[in-house]
């Protein structure tokens, strides 16, 4: 019998894509945040003689894009355009606004001074003024060259179907329709195609930032435009070329991130509250979430907060709407959207130091499910229900000579966890898609499945041109299906399963800064993965196992 | 018995030329459970051997000339359902065989020749009976068989426990999938 293997339905399909794309980039390479960051340091150069730290650094070396969490990095060039209101004079002058607005006397409206023009401080050229505007802005990208080799012969891979049962239509009438949930896994042989070939590619990135100080606070805008494209194998052993997109279309795929903020307000595509800071120090992601969505969100900081306590301690709290359809793992058959009534809600907070940062994040995401009317029928109701996920996650950074001493020489070290949880909105723990957010029976009733993830991440600073990355993750997840009687009156017995998912994954990274905005770099890792389900009409299905190697080499130019 | 056997041998006989042609599905797990709805061909012939502890078998076969449907059933429990529809001209032929402790069948047909035999042999009170190597584990893990015939959509899934068949025309069934990109 010919092995023939029917993956994807049309709506599963452009779900799969939608999830890949989600995270924009095959399991084995990330690295999303490349030029966010560039432009990051050129902000806070601006700083001039109050960064410190710069004078004791080779004059052309800068730390590498790679260290620095992504999401910190847009907030850090926030905290510089802050510093640059409020830097001298203007700190004064604030005091006395403030004192002003807290007499009980009218305010009085102070223009806020402008930064000097042209922008150009300390001698870093890279903000330039328009014209007569006031606007400062700068442009910022990096362009990284990858090749790498994906070691799987095989794979876990799923398969759903609807069984033939006799469920009642409209009129009340048993009639035969595709209603009961099944649910297959098995190995996937036909991976070695994919994989037999070394793929290589290129990730670009082009960002502008821009930001000017009003009477009523600073509004800033950035715009990060991405094109990632890599060769690619498919089943039959046929190469293409893959683009980013999302929802089939490239140019949404291509806007990375693009918002404008006033002061703690920010409207467009942005890194979701829920996220971190990255996946991991290496380029080879851990399982959790990272992800630019549009959305609008507004945050409040608090800084200097208990001063007596803690140095610099400044905090922040978060809420956001984001869109919903970037968080969606459904197959169109088990899960299939229908359209959502509300935007997920994304509540964060965050505490902490330039050494360290606690986070905390809780996201609700609606589902509102239209696979059992679909096929089942008019007498199949369309269900909705709430998911919801939840984060919690650290980062320290030192140096290590404030522990071991002058012997420890100019090294550094930083270390994050991360841990997530969700029922029912699984693509917010950073996880393969391996599972569905729930299951509709046969009548619409929704199982929500659940999961959770892990990762702990160290990189370790050698030299000012060199570091280390190594991270561990591991995730598992749980879905199921209530047992359901076919009626079709043959004696069969209920139709029902359970399915559990665990994955594990380290990898290591290793980057050399050659200066100029060059880098070189070489990230390995493993992933094993192990499926088991249970059949409600004949016990347990035999686990299965898929584990490979991954490797790749990049080379990156930051300008 | 030996009526029985002549019963085989003559139906194998007049249907061998359809058989010849036939989709045949063979499910050996501990649990063996096939659906099959097929219907709007001009013919269809089909057999199933299902060698198991618990067999079941659901099928329609609503071809419009001519339905030939063939169950092979052995194990502890057996049962099968068994409808043929053709047109008020076409012709059906059905033959179950069960050798269980447990056998159940219901056959019905509908058309203008309709021959079916029944065969069944079972050994209440005793040790249940298990052909050789119908407990047989799967080693290399659960396997997914998918194919588009022309009696319809064919999905077979067998794993350590249980195999499911499933063999539909008409919509009757909706395939999804997801897993890892690589």
């Amino acid at each position: 019998m010919k092995l023939e293997l029917k993956f994807y339905s049309g709506v599963a399909g452009l779900a799969i894509l939608i999830a890949g794309n989600a995270f924009a980039q095959p399991a084995s390479f990330d690295n999303s945040s490349a030029s966010v960051e560039e432009a990051t340091r050129a902000l806070k150069q601006l700083e001039g003689a109050s960064e410190t730290n710069q004078k004791s650094k080779p004059e052309k070396a800068a730390r590498p894009a790679s260290s620095d969490p992504a999401t910190a990095s847009v907030e850090e060039a926030e905290r510089a355009l802050k510093q640059l209101k409020d830097g001298g004079s203007d700190t004064n002058q604030k005091q006395k606004t403030n004192k002003l607005a807290n007499s009980g006397s009218s305010p009085a409206i102070v223009r806020k001074r402008l930064p000097p023009a042209p922008c150009n401080l300390s001698g870093n050229t890279n903000f330039f003024l328009i014209g007569n505007t006031g606007i400062c802005a700068a442009i910022h990208g990096s362009a990284t060259g990858f090749m790498g080799k994906d070691g799987a012969t095989s794979d876990v891979a799923f398969t759903s179907q609807r069984l033939p049962s006799m469920r009642r239509g409209l009129d009340g009438k048993l009639m035969l329709s595709a209603s009961t949930p099944m649910l297959y896994y098995y190995n996937n042989p036909l991976v070695a195609n994919q994989t037999a070939q070394p793929y290589a590619g290129m990730d670009s990135m082009l960002n502008f930032l821009a930001f000017r100080d009003t009477d009523y606070g600073t509004v800033s805008a950035f715009v990060n435009a991405r094109l990632y494209a890599r060769t690619a194998t498919d089943y039959s052993g046929t190469n293409r070329i893959t683009l980013n997109q999302i929802e089939g279309n490239y140019w949404r795929g291509a806007t990375d991130q693009a918002w404008v903020q006033f002061e703690g307000l920010r409207v467009g595509i942005q890194p979701s509250l829920f996220s971190f800071s990255r996946t991991g120090y290496t380029y080879m992601p851990g399982y959790q979430s990272y992800l630019n969505t549009p959305g609008v969100s507004y945050t409040k900081r608090f800084d200097n907060i208990f001063p007596s306590l803690v140095r610099n301690l400044g905090a922040s709290l978060s809420v956001a709407v984001e869109d919903p359809r970037m968080r969606r793992y459904q197959d169109g058959v088990l899960a299939r959207y229908n359209y959502t009534q509300y935007p997920d809600i994304v509540g964060q907070a965050r505490i902490g130091t330039p050494a360290f940062l606690i986070h905390v994040s809780g996201a609700m995401h609606q589902i509102r499910d239209v696979a059992a009317y679909t096929y089942t029928g008019p007498s199949a109701q369309r269900n909705s229900t709430w998911g919801w996920a939840a984060s919690v996650a650290g980062e320290y950074r030192w140096k290590w000579s404030n522990f071991f001493g002058k012997r420890a020489g100019e090294t550094y070290g930083k270390a994050m966890v991360a841990v997530a949880g969700s029922q029912g909105a699984l693509a917010y723990l950073g996880i393969p898609y391996m599972a569905l957010d729930y299951v509709s029976d046969s009548y619409g009733a929704l199982q929500r499945s659940s999961g959770q993830s892990l990762l702990a991440s160290y990189e370790h600073l050698w030299t000012p041109l060199f570091k280390t990355a190594v991270t561990g993750a591991v995730f598992q997840t749980f879905m199921q299906s209530a047992p359901e009687d076919l009626g079709l009156m043959a004696r069969l017995p209920a139709f029902g399963f359970s399915n559990q998912v665990r994955g594990q994954r380290v990898a290591g990274n290793a980057e050399y800064w050659m200066g100029d905005g060059w880098a070189l770099g070489v990230d390995v890792g493993y992933t094993w993965t192990t499926v088991n389900g249970q059949y409600s009409m004949g016990g347990r299905g035999k686990p299965i196992v898929a584990d490979f190697p991954n490797g790749m080499t990049y080379m990156r130019k930051a300008f | 018995m030996r009526v029985a056997a002549f019963s085989i041998f003559f139906f194998f006989c007049s249907v061998s030329a359809e058989l010849a042609s036939a989709e045949t599905i063979i499910q050996d797990s501990p649990s063996n459970y096939a659906i099959v709805v097929t219907g709007g061909h001009k013919s269809s012939s089909l057999a199933i051997g299902q060698f198991g502890v618990s067999n079941g078998y659901f099928g329609v076969q609503a071809a419009n000339d001519s339905n030939v449907m063939v169950v092979n059933q052995q194990g502890y429990a057996s049962s099968s359902l068994v409808q043929q529809q053709s047109s008020s001209t076409g012709s059906n032929n059905a033959y179950v065989n069960q050798v269980s402790s447990y056998n159940y069948s219901t056959l019905t047909q509908s058309g203008e020749t309709n021959i079916a035999g029944v065969a069944q042999n079972s050994t209440v009170g005793h040790a249940p009976h298990l052909p050789s190597g119908s407990a047989a584990a799967i080693s290399n893990g659960p396997t997914l068989q998918t194919q588009e015939t022309p009696e319809g959509y064919l999905t077979l899934f067998t794993t350590d426990g249980v195999s499911l068949a499933t063999l539909t025309s008409g919509g009757l069934t909706a395939i999804g999938g997801f897993g890892r990109q690589h």
